[in-house]
């Protein structure tokens, strides 16, 4: 048990300043943060409109997909990128191997676009009954 | 040829499977010819290949079909030998299988379950067939198990009257009981020769301690004499009676029972190392055949008789197993097989004729209503009292006259043996004489079976056996060392002929019927009909205190103990289900808590 | 990368290759018969391509991967299940389904192609990658079926857990690569261990185990199994459970012999929890998917006993003896998730599942019913069937051992799961009750289900058929 904590004290420590830097955090924020309980302080702020219904509706997520598949695409450069800087070293085999990749990313792109997760306008809602 | 061997076997398999698989649906006459074409194919084939193997003039035959059990040291094979013994029982159990098949076909014809029927019969044949032709130990196991199945399937075949099933039931349980000892005597085998191919045993360099094998032996014995219903295992066969004439015929007479006769034969070279258990052999076998002998001149049912006299005949054959004379004995084996199959088809014909009457009392004077049934069943009985030139006599006549000589058994033995032909003749003709003449019975119909009826034809091949089949020359030399032929004084050949022509002589003054026979009631004839007490016996010493112990345990004691264990499982189980709640949060700490164990345990272990 | 290495890789291109051809397809023209029969030709290839190259010793391809005997066992394994999905999948959409079908095989080719790359990793970064692959697409399958509730739960249950126990198993082999400064798994473990490393080991240990649904971290497995279509249970039930097990056994073979006895303390304490609390669970259990479940927890652990042997003695039997369990596993499971398919449709908000709906099954199909029939029999473990085998295999290696702890909780397992695989063989034979349907026609799926069945019983009655065949493999392995 003593060795075992002799072994282990940094994560101990690690583990317990986490909990001390979370805890204080939360703490500090409770007793130095402004409290005020007026008639409209959960009101939206003057140009907002006044919430109504429930707020837990169903809603597509076909802009966060548009983000999604912006990133990833995005990300994707990023080999290319790498395999630009060494082309001299990697020579035919990698070429061919970043025409395979780029193929690859053409035919999700293909795909992509014949199911329609590109249109903007086609709900992605599964039907309602 | 001879590589068509598997076949054999595997053609009743198949018709058995095919009418179980369409149970129920095909017409009589399909199932008729399925079942019975089947046994007739393997009889012409095992014909064929019998040619060609003693044409070959090999000692064995050897054919392996598949590895079974693939045990490292001793592989157990699915293999079959054919050789100078199995070939005869092959053709035994085919022929006269055949014989019975095609007479079962006609019996049965009305009767609405004649498929089921015919299933447990093909099986019955698969199975004896794989006795006899397997090579090792385990297959011969196999086919003894399978045959004692169906013999129980077949006993019980009315199963609508509780009786029967009675009767089934004390036949399978009874040898069960030689079955247990077998299978140990088989489990001591294996643990001493560490195989259980029956070549490799008997030909094994192992030394063996005498009172190993002799144990072995004793076992051994015990499972033939429960098979072949001998003393003490006896009282099975006269209640298996209650199944159709064609089961007593082909089970009850010519197959099954003689199979501790075979299981002896084939292992002789071991029962040989061992001092003494061939006498005690021979003594089961002669105090048998006289017991039965004595229980047959009692017995008012004709098919109790036969069965007391077969079970009097395979006392023979132990006595001639005891008295070295395995080749004799296997002969009587195929001679009795003839005549006695003959005798139960005959009863059966009679039995149908009588609208199943089997009360001998009932019948007389059947020698004039049915003259050709009764030549039928007086050749048998003249086979089966050995009428010389008859098929009886030569089988008969070779076991005694070894049995004077052989210096396992010996003068005593033969006149037990003789004493029991005394009696064969006594109650043979009593039993000729009480069905067929004397007034005629009113029940019987008026005309007999004509000679193309399927109730004779299959009948007609036996009745010549019967006459003839002494005459067969049967080669056992590549499988039994040859005996030293015995020549005895004359006297002692013709001295069981003597005796019984006394027995007909005191047939025909105790029991030729002048007026209407009656039954004799009295204690003595009530002690003797009954088997010479042995049910009553066996009821006392071991069915009575079972069922007090069973009647003291009622509640089961034991049995509380499993519900505890029950309760205590579901118990468990409530509780435990409570942590499957389906709340993620609850999961989610679950799996951590679990992870933290692991690593407490890392840590706590150190 | 050597072309030798690309040739050794031919069943994962072509896995590969088949994910593009049917997006292609996807993009050009929807079609169901056309997609499952790209999957199925696709799985042939490559389980031709397996079968054609079959490895005989140890190959390194690049840094990542390998191909050994072993790995090439649990890749037909694997394939094999696959197909069999790919079959059902058919059926049990119907021809006019609401949900797509492609993405369906698509997916399935992708988990199949990271259970392999699974199988055949020999680096931390391989392994992540590919173990993410195989949950990842699995994850989307859980929930194919947008409008039931059951599965939409059930899969975000298995997202928010299987995500915190990836990282327990991302932690593990930080803890690990920080002690040793290796990343190949053979280094890695190679090195000797201080008590971080070995804390490290255990959360790996922990993080497969809760792929395997072993007992501290079996929580899961009840809940996703039941809100799953049933086609997807058993993806999850054999695929992901036969290719973490390949992992799983690699790994505890590779620990340096000093912490062995921490170990198989630890194993077999987790195997005898898993046996009876998996077993003791299942007892009253109604519906099947759940019991499945539970019974797969117990499962698990008996093949886990074979990993602890392993790790006790000599280890090419051991590999046999696990190898032949987990093959009777699948069997069994790839028969009664597929009869349960063929009577279930995906479009329907419930699959057949409660107990009672399967009553008397046997009067109205004897054939689907003998399957299922056979199949419990051979979970149960008795003989004819290749369940019993495997058990026979493991209770003979355990008394080998004298680990009696084991042994016990083998036996008193068993004898619980009795109970509840007889409840459920007797309910099929109980006098029917209502009508229950049966998908018509299928006849290439119901014939690929009698093969398998005949494999159950060909393997129950004669082992040495497969025996001798492991043994020559994993002697060379």
């Amino acid at each position: 048990m003593e060795q075992a904590l002799v072994e282990l004290w940094p994560i101990l420590l690690y583990f317990a300043f986490t909990l001390v830097l979370l805890g204080g955090v939360m703490l500090v924020s409770t007793i130095l943060g402004p409290r005020t309980r007026g008639h409209s302080t959960h009101l939206p702020y003057e140009s907002g409109i006044l919430p109504l219904g429930n707020a837990r509706v169903k809603f597509a997520n076909h802009f966060f997909l548009y983000a999604i598949f912006f990133v990833i695409f995005d990300l994707e450069t990023l080999f290319l990128f790498a395999w630009a800087i060494s082309f001299e070293q990697v020579g035919v085999t990698g070429f061919i191997e970043a025409l395979v990749f780029i193929l690859i990313l053409l035919i999700a792109l293909v795909y992509l676009w014949r199911i329609g997760a590109l249109n903007i306008r086609k709900r992605h809602l599964p039907e309602q009954n | 040829m001879q590589d068509l061997l598997f076949l054999v076997p595997v053609l009743p398999l198949a018709s058995a499977l095919v009418l179980l698989l369409t149970a129920g649906r095909l017409s009589p006459f399909v199932v008729a010819i399925l079942g019975v074409g089947s046994i007739g194919l393997a009889a012409l084939l095992s014909l064929f290949i019998g040619l060609a193997f003693v044409a070959s003039g090999e000692p064995v035959f050897h054919q392996v079909l598949f590895n079974w059990l693939p045990i490292a040291n001793a592989p157990i094979n699915a293999a079959l030998q054919l050789d100078q013994l199995s070939l005869v029982m092959t053709g035994v159990i085919t022929g006269v299988g055949w014989m019975i098949h095609w007479y079962a076909a006609a019996y049965m014809y009305d009767d609405k379950d004649i498929q089921r029927f015919f299933v447990y019969m093909n099986l019955f044949v698969f199975a004896m067939l794989i006795l006899v032709l397997g090579d090792s130990l385990v297959l011969l196991y196999l086919g003894w198990e399978g045959v004692g199945l169906c013999s129980f399937l077949l006993i019980g075949f009315w199963q609508h009257d509780p009786n029967n099933v009675k009767a089934a039931k004390k036949a399978f349980i009874v040898t069960r009981v030689g079955d247990t000892a077998m299978m140990l005597g088989l489990l001591i085998l294996f643990t001493e020769f560490g195989s259980l191919h029956i070549a490799t045993i008997l030909s094994s360099p192992v030394p063996v301690a005498q009172h190993t094998l002799w144990l072995a032996c004793l076992l051994l014995v015990g499972g033939a004499v429960g098979k072949s219903a001998q003393l003490p295992l006896q009282t099975w066969l006269p209640d298996a009676m209650a199944g159709p004439p064609p089961v007593s015929a082909l089970i009850h007479a010519a197959t099954m029972v003689t199979a501790g006769v075979y299981l002896i034969a084939r292992l002789h070279p071991l029962f040989l190392q061992v001092e003494g258990i061939l006498t005690l052999v021979a003594w089961i076998g002669a105090l048998t055949l006289v017991l039965a002998g004595i229980a047959a001149l009692f017995q008012s049912d004709i098919k109790r008789v036969l069965a007391y006299s077969t079970m009097s005949q395979i006392g023979y054959m132990f006595l001639g197993l005891g008295a070295l004379a395995f080749d004799s004995a296997i002969f009587h084996l195929m001679t009795h097989a003839f005549f006695k199959a003959l005798l139960f088809l005959t009863a059966g014909s009679i039995i149908v004729k009588l609208h199943h009457q089997q009360n001998i009392y009932k019948m007389g004077g059947l020698f004039r209503s049915l003259p050709l049934t009764s030549t039928f069943l007086l050749i048998g009985l003249l086979a089966l009292v050995a009428f010389p030139g008859t098929s009886g006599f030569f089988s008969k006549e070779a076991i005694l006259a070894a049995t004077w000589q052989a210096h396992t058994a010996g003068p005593v033995f033969w006149s037990l043996g003789v004493l029991g032909a005394f009696l064969t003749s006594l109650y043979s003709f009593r039993l000729l004489f009480i069905v067929c003449f004397g007034p005629a019975s009113q029940h019987v119909e008026e005309r007999d079976f004509s000679p193309a009826s399927h109730f004779v034809l299959p009948l007609l091949p036996l009745f010549v056996l019967a006459v003839v089949g002494g005459f067969i020359t049967l080669d056992f030399s590549r499988v039994f060392a040859q005996a030293a032929h015995p020549h005895v004084t004359l006297w002692i050949e013709w001295m069981p002929v003597a005796v019984s022509a006394f027995g007909f002589v005191v047939a025909w003054v105790l029991y030729f019927p002048r007026t209407t026979p009656r039954q004799v009631d009295g204690t003595m004839t009530r002690f003797c009909r009954d088997g010479l007490g042995f049910d009553w016996l066996y009821n006392r010493l071991f069915t009575q205190p079972l069922r007090l112990f069973a009647r003291l345990n009622k509640s089961d004691v034991i049995d509380h103990f499993y519900r505890f264990v029950a309760w205590l499982n579901f118990r468990l189980n409530a509780v435990l289900v409570t942590s499957q709640n389906g709340k993620l949060r609850w999961y989610l700490y679950g799996t951590l808590a679990g992870c933290v164990l692991m690593l407490g345990g890392l840590i706590w272990w150190r | 990368m050597s072309l030798q290495e690309l040739w050794l890789l031919l069943p994962v291109l072509i896995i590969c290759v088949g994910v593009l051809t049917l997006m292609l397809q996807a993009a050009w023209q929807r079609n169901n018969v056309l997609a499952q029969g790209l999957t199925v030709l696709t799985l042939t290839l490559a389980l031709g391509a397996l079968i054609r190259q079959y490895p005989t010793d140890m190959r390194t391809i690049t840094l990542l991967f390998e191909h050994e005997p072993i790995g090439g066992f649990f890749s037909l394994l694997l394939l094999m299940v696959a197909i069999s999905v790919a079959l059902l999948q058919g059926p049990y959409m119907g021809k006019n389904s609401k949900e797509v079908a492609e993405e369906f095989y698509i997916l399935l080719l992708l988990s199949c192609l990271g259970s392999i790359l699974l199988v055949m990793s020999r680096h931390v970064a391989s392994v992540i990658l590919s173990i993410e692959l195989m949950s990842l697409s699995m994850l989307a399958m859980l929930a194919y079926n947008r409008e039931r509730k059951l599965a939409l739960e059930g899969a975000m249950k298995y997202l928010l857990l299987s995500g915190a126990a990836t990282s327990l198993l991302l932690l593990g082999f930080a803890l690990l690569y920080a002690t040793s400064g290796q990343l190949l798994l053979t280094q890695m473990l190679s090195s000797p261990m201080q008590l971080v490393a070995k804390s490290g080991f255990v959360l790996v240990v922990a993080g497969l185990a809760f792929k395997l649904s072993l007992v501290p971290l079996h929580f899961w497995t009840p809940d996703v199994y039941q809100g799953a279509p049933v086609n997807s249970t058993l993806l999850l039930t054999s695929l992901s459970k036969a290719a973490v097990f390949a992992l799983f056994i690699k790994l505890i073979l590779l620990i340096p012999p000093e912490f062995e006895a921490d170990m198989v303390r630890m194993l077999s304490w987790m195997a005898i929890a898993s046996m009876l609390l998996g077993n003791w669970l299942a007892l009253q259990q109604r519906s099947l998917k759940r019991l499945m479940a539970y019974s797969a927890i117990a499962h698990m652990g008996y093949v886990l006993v074979a990993g602890v042997i392993a790790m006790g003695i000599d280890h090419s039997l051991v590999l046999e003896g696990a190898s032949y369990y987990l093959l009777a596993y699948l069997v069994a499971s790839i028969l009664i998730f597929a009869v349960l398919t063929l009577l279930s449709k995906l479009d329907e908000q419930q699959d057949l599942d409660d107990l009672p709906q399967l009553q008397g099954l046997f009067w109205q199909h004897p054939w689907l019913a003998s399957v299922m029939t056979l199949a419990f029999l051979s979970l149960a473990g008795m003989p004819i069937t290749i369940g019993f085998i495997g058990k026979f295999y493991l209770l003979t290696l355990a008394v080998k051992l004298s680990a009696w702890w084991l042994v016990t909780a083998m036996l008193v397992g068993s004898a619980v799961g009795l109970y509840y695989y007889l409840r459920v063989i007797f309910t099929l034979f109980a006098p029917l009750q209502r009508d229950i349907q049966q998908t018509s026609g299928a006849y290439l799926s119901k014939m690929w289900i009698g093969v398998i069945t005949a494999g159950l019983l060909l393997l129950g009655i004669l082992p040495g058929l497969l025996g001798d065949e492991l043994r020559r493999i994993l002697a060379i392995g």
